[in-house]
C-alpha cells in the first residue's frame, strides 16, 4: 500500500465511522431500525449507559436500571406468579431463569405460586442477602434459589454491572469471602437502594467512586476502557472494539479451565457458595422453612455447576436440581436467542422441582 | 497461540525486529526463526515437540543417506521412510479408528472383542509436516530436490510457524531455496503481507466465526432439523469452511511475507469454479497437488486408459478424504469428490458439445447454470464432511428431502456475516477477473484505501462473535 493509499485508508475508516455513527443516531431519533441501533449501542461504556438510562425520561418501568435493589423491596412492589386468587407459598430467589421456571410451576399447579425476588443475572450473593432482608416480610415456608452458572464467579464483586455489559443493571449486593476461621464474611456496599444510587451517580459522590473503583479493579473483565465515559464513546469503531474486548475477556474466563473441566474461577467460588448455602439452609430450618436449590447451567456451562457443587450439596443434605438433566445448554435449539431456555425446557425443570420440593 | 489473538501480535512484534536485525547473518536468522517456530508449536502441543523433532531428524537422515546410494539401497531407504512416516501418522491419527472397525467387523461374525480404547491424542500439524517430509525424501530419491539443505534449514522447512499448523503443505523446491538465501523486505512485501493478513482475519473473524453458531445449531444438535434449517446451515458451513481455511492460509502467507518468504497460494477463489476439476485446482491447492504428484501420478494418472484413470481418481480422492480424519464421513466425502470428478470426465464431452450448439448469450446462461449446479454439488459435499457420522449424513439427507421447508427456527446470522459475505463475494469476483489476489494493485489509491477500510470495518463488526478455533487444526 503506497502512502497515498494509506491516506485514503485513514480517510475512509474515519468516514465509515462518522457515517455509521450518523446513520445510527438518525435511526434512533426516528425510532426505526431498533435492532441495528442496539447493535451499535452495545459497546458504549458502562458509565455512558447508566447515565443515558438515568437521564431518559421514557426509560421503561421494568428496565435493568430499576431491577434488583434489595433495599427497595417491599410487599407492595415484589412480583409474584399469583394472579391474585392464590396466596404465594414459595419465594423464588435468583434471576430470569429462575422466574421462568417459577411461572411454569404456577401453570402446572396453580397452588404453586410464589414471590419473585431477584435481578438480571443475580448471583448467589444477591439472593442470599435478599433472603435475609425480606424473608420475614414475605411469610412463606418454601424457598427456592436459582444459581446461574454464568454469574457464579465473582463473589468479590458487589454489583450487577459485572454480568451484562450490553444492558447493565447496576443493582448492588454484598461481596462474600471466607475468613481464616472458616466463617463467612459479608461486606455490604455503601449503596443498596436505587434512589441512593441515582443521587450518588449524579453527584459522583465518594460512595459512587468507591463502588466504581472497586468494580473496575476487582473485575477480571472490566477496566477504565470498558467503564469510563468519554470521547471514545462517540466512535462506532471504538464501541465495536469495546464490546469485542468484553466478549473476549468473558470467553477467556470461561475457557480457562481447571483440571476437572470447569472454569478455574468456579473452583474459587464453590467454597464460598457452599458456605452461603449451608448458612441459608440453617436459617431456613430455624424459621421452619424448606430450602431448595436449582443449578442453572446456561450456555457454555454444561455440568459445570454439577461438578463444582453437586457432591457437596448432596453431602450437606441440601436438595437440588441440575438443569442439564432437562435442557442441554450446548444445543442451541433448546435455547432462545438471548440464551434463556425455551419454555418446554423450563417446564421440564418446573415439573422436576415440584416433584422434588413437594414429594 | 491463535493467529487471531493478542498473544500472536506480541509474539510477532517481538520476533520481527530481531529477525531483521539479524539479516546479515543468515544462519543465525534461520536459527532464530526455527526457535520461534518450535516455541509457536509448543504453545499448541509441547508434549509433541519431540515427535516433530523425531520426524524431522529421521527424514533428514534418510534423505541424506539415499542421495548417493545404489538404486537398491535408495529404494530401501524410500520404502523405510514411507513406512515409518505412515506408521507414525497412522498410529496417532487412525489407531482408534481401526480398532473400532476391527471390533465392529469381528462383531459381524458374532464374536466380541473387549473394547480396547487407546488414549491417543492427535498431535497438532502432524498431517501437514508428515506430507512435507515425504516430499523431501521422495525428492531426494529422485534427485529432484534443487539443493541439499543443512539440518537447521531443513528443520525450518518442516517447522516454519506460519504454515506449520494448517498449511499450505510446502514443497522443498519452493521453500528451501528461500530459506537458503538472504531475504529482503520491500514496502511491497509489507503492503501485500498486510493485505493478506487483513483479508484472512476478515474471513475468519467476521464470516467464519459469525457462521459457526448457525452451523452448530443443526450439525451439533441431537434434535431433528427442518429441510430449510439443514439447507441454510449447510450453506453456512460452505462459507464457514472457506472463510476459516482460506483465511488461515491468507494470514500464514501474509505473515510469511513479513519475513521475506513467499508461501504457495493455497486457495484461488474456489467457489468461482464451474466444475470439479477446476475446483480441485483452486481448493486447498497444496494438498490437491501433493495428492496428484504422490498418489495419482504414481498410480498411473491418466496414462492407462479411461477406466484406470477413473480408478486412480477415486483412489486419490478416497485417500484425500481419509487424510482429513479417522472417520467414515471423511472417506465418504473423498469418495463423493472422486465421483464428482469421474462424472465430470464422463459428461464433459457432452457438455462441450452442448456449448457448441448454443449462441453466445446461451453459452453464458449455460455456464452460470453449470456454476449453480456445481455449487450445489459442492455444498452437499460439505454436508457429508461436516456430519459426525454416516447416520447423521443419512438423517440430514433425508431431512432435506422429506422435511418441511416452511419451518425455520435458526437465529439470524450476525451483522458481521450480513456485511461480510457480499464484501467477500465482491472481492473474489474481482480476484478472478483482475489477475489474482493482488488485483487491487492495478486500481487507484483511493480504491485501495477504501478496500482496506472496508475489511477493517468488517473485522470490527466481527469482534464480538464468539471465537472458534480454525477448523483445519483438527487435521
Amino acid at each position: 500500500m503506497n502512502p497515498r493509499a494509506f491516506g485514503w485508508f485513514f480517510a475512509s475508516i474515519l468516514a465509515i465511522d462518522l457515517m455509521v455513527g450518523w446513520g445510527v443516531s438518525k435511526l434512533s431519533s426516528l425510532g426505526a431500525g431498533q435492532s441495528i441501533v442496539r447493535f451499535f449501542s452495545y459497546g458504549y461504556s458502562l458509565e455512558h449507559k447508566i447515565r443515558t438510562a438515568i437521564d431518559d425520561v421514557a426509560y421503561p418501568k421494568r428496565g435493568p436500571l430499576h431491577a434488583g435493589w434489595i433495599e427497595d423491596l417491599s410487599l407492595t412492589n415484589v412480583e409474584s406468579t399469583s394472579n391474585g386468587s392464590r396466596v404465594p407459598v414459595y419465594a423464588f430467589y435468583g434471576q430470569s431463569f429462575t422466574f421462568r421456571v417459577a411461572k411454569e410451576m404456577a401453570l402446572i399447579n396453580d397452588a404453586a405460586v410464589g414471590y419473585l425476588i431477584g435481578a438480571p443475572a443475580a448471583p448467589l450473593g444477591h439472593s442470599f442477602f435478599a433472603y435475609k432482608k425480606v424473608s420475614g416480610m414475605l411469610g412463606v415456608k418454601k424457598n427456592v434459589v436459582g444459581i446461574l452458572a454464568s454469574s457464579f464467579c465473582g463473589f468479590s464483586i458487589n454489583t450487577g454491572l459485572a454480568f451484562s455489559f450490553e444492558n447493565p443493571a447496576p443493582y448492588t449486593f454484598p461481596s462474600y469471602s471466607i475468613g481464616q476461621d472458616g466463617v463467612l464474611i459479608e461486606a455490604v456496599p455503601p449503596i443498596l437502594g436505587e434512589g441512593e444510587f441515582r443521587s450518588a451517580f449524579k453527584s459522583r459522590s465518594k460512595e459512587w467512586a468507591s463502588l466504581a473503583d472497586r468494580f473496575k479493579y476487582g473485575s477480571p473483565v472490566h477496566d477504565d476502557f470498558t467503564f469510563d465515559e468519554g470521547y471514545l464513546d462517540r466512535s462506532v469503531l471504538v464501541r465495536l472494539a469495546r464490546r469485542g474486548v468484553v466478549s473476549a475477556r468473558n470467553e477467556d474466563l470461561k475457557n480457562e479451565l481447571a483440571s476437572r473441566g470447569v472454569p478455574k474461577c468456579f473452583d474459587n467460588s464453590a467454597p464460598i457458595a457452599l458456605a452461603i448455602l449451608k448458612e441459608w439452609q440453617k436459617m431456613a430450618k430455624d424459621r421452619g422453612q424448606s430450602f431448595f436449590v436449582v443449578l442453572f447451567e446456561d450456555r457454555g456451562y454444561k455440568n459445570a455447576l454439577r461438578k463444582s457443587l453437586g457432591k457437596s450439596l448432596e453431602n450437606s443434605g441440601i436438595g437440588f436440581v441440575v438443569t442439564s438433566d432437562f435442557v442441554d445448554p450446548s444445543d442451541s435449539k433448546q435455547l432462545e436467542a438471548d440464551g434463556h431456555f425455551k419454555s418446554a425446557g423450563s417446564r421440564e425443570i418446573a415439573r422436576a422441582l415440584l416433584k422434588a420440593v413437594d414429594g | 497461540m491463535n493467529f487471531a489473538s493478542l498473544d500472536f501480535v506480541y509474539f510477532l512484534g517481538a520476533l520481527l525486529p530481531i529477525y531483521w536485525l539479524l539479516r546479515s547473518w543468515l544462519q543465525v536468522q534461520n536459527a532464530l526463526l526455527l526457535g520461534a517456530s518450535y516455541y509457536f508449536y509448543a504453545c499448541w502441543d509441547v508434549e509433541f515437540l519431540l515427535l516433530i523433532l523425531m520426524v524431522t531428524g529421521v527424514s533428514y537422515i534418510v534423505a541424506q543417506k539415499i542421495l548417493n546410494e545404489t538404486p537398491r539401497r535408495k529404494k530401501l531407504g524410500l520404502i523405510f521412510y514411507s513406512v515409518f512416516s505412515l506408521v507414525v501418522l497412522g498410529y496417532f491419527k487412525y489407531a482408534n479408528f481401526f480398532v473400532d472397525q476391527l471390533i465392529d467387523l469381528v462383531g459381524l461374525f458374532g464374536f466380541s472383542l473387549n473394547k480396547i480404547y487407546l488414549d491417543i491424542v492427535l498431535p497438532a500439524a502432524i498431517s501437514f509436516y508428515i506430507f512435507e517430509s515425504i516430499s523431501f525424501v521422495v525428492g531426494s530419491y529422485f534427485g529432484s530436490n534443487a539443493r541439499r539443505p543443512g539440518f537447521v534449514e531443513y528443520s525450518l522447512f518442516i517447522a516454519f510457524f506460519p504454515k506449520l499448523v494448517a498449511g499450505p503443505i510446502e514443497r522443498p523446491n519452493v521453500l528451501l531455496p528461500q530459506l537458503a538465501g538472504k531475504r529482503s523486505l520491500s514496502l511491497d512485501d509489507v503492503g501485500e503481507g498486510l493485505y493478506l493478513i487483513l483479508l484472512g482475519l476478515f474471513k475468519k473473524v467476521a464470516i467464519a466465526d459469525g457462521l459457526a453458531p448457525m452451523v452448530g445449531a443443526v450439525y451439533d444438535s441431537p434434535n431433528p432439523s427442518t429441510a430449510a434449517e439443514i439447507a441454510v446451515a449447510t450453506l453456512a458451513f460452505t462459507l464457514q469452511i472457506y472463510g476459516d481455511f482460506s483465511g488461515y492460509s491468507d494470514i500464514a502467507r501474509g505473515v510469511s511475507r513479513w519475513f521475506g518468504i513467499r508461501l504457495s497460494l493455497n486457495f484461488d477463489v474456489p467457489y468461482t469454479a464451474f466444475n470439479p476439476s477446476e475446483f480441485w485446482r483452486r481448493w486447498h491447492m497444496s494438498l490437491s497437488s501433493w495428492l496428484r504428484d504422490y498418489i495419482y501420478i504414481p498410480l498411473g494418472g491418466n496414462r492407462s486408459g479411461e477406466s484406470v484413470t477413473r480408478r486412480n481418481l477415486m483412489a486419490t480422492m478416497l485417500f484425500g478424504g481419509l487424510w482429513h480424519g479417522a472417520a467414515w464421513n471423511f472417506v465418504a466425502w473423498g469418495g463423493y469428490q472422486g465421483m464428482a470428478l469421474v462424472i465430470h470426465r464422463v459428461i464433459k464431452g457432452k457438455l462441450d458439445f452442448l456449448d457448441g450448439l448454443c449462441g453466445r448469450y446461451s453459452q453464458i446462461v449455460l455456464k452460470y447454470f453449470y456454476w449453480c449446479v456445481f455449487f450445489l454439488v459442492t455444498c452437499y459435499g460439505w454436508l457429508i464432511f461436516r456430519a459426525s457420522s454416516f447416520a447423521q449424513i443419512q438423517s440430514l439427507t433425508l431431512g432435506l428431502l422429506n422435511n418441511t421447508w416452511g419451518e425455520f427456527s435458526l437465529l439470524a446470522p450476525p451483522v458481521s456475516v450480513l456485511y461480510g459475505v457480499p464484501v467477500l463475494v465482491s472481492i473474489d469476483i474481482l480476484h478472478r477477473r483482475n489477475g489474482g489476489e493482488l488485483f487491487w494493485k492495478n486500481f487507484p489509491s483511493v480504491f485501495v484505501g477504501i478496500l482496506h477500510a472496508v475489511l477493517v470495518f468488517g473485522l470490527f463488526l466481527g469482534f464480538s462473535n464468539a471465537r472458534s478455533s480454525f477448523i483445519y487444526f483438527q487435521f
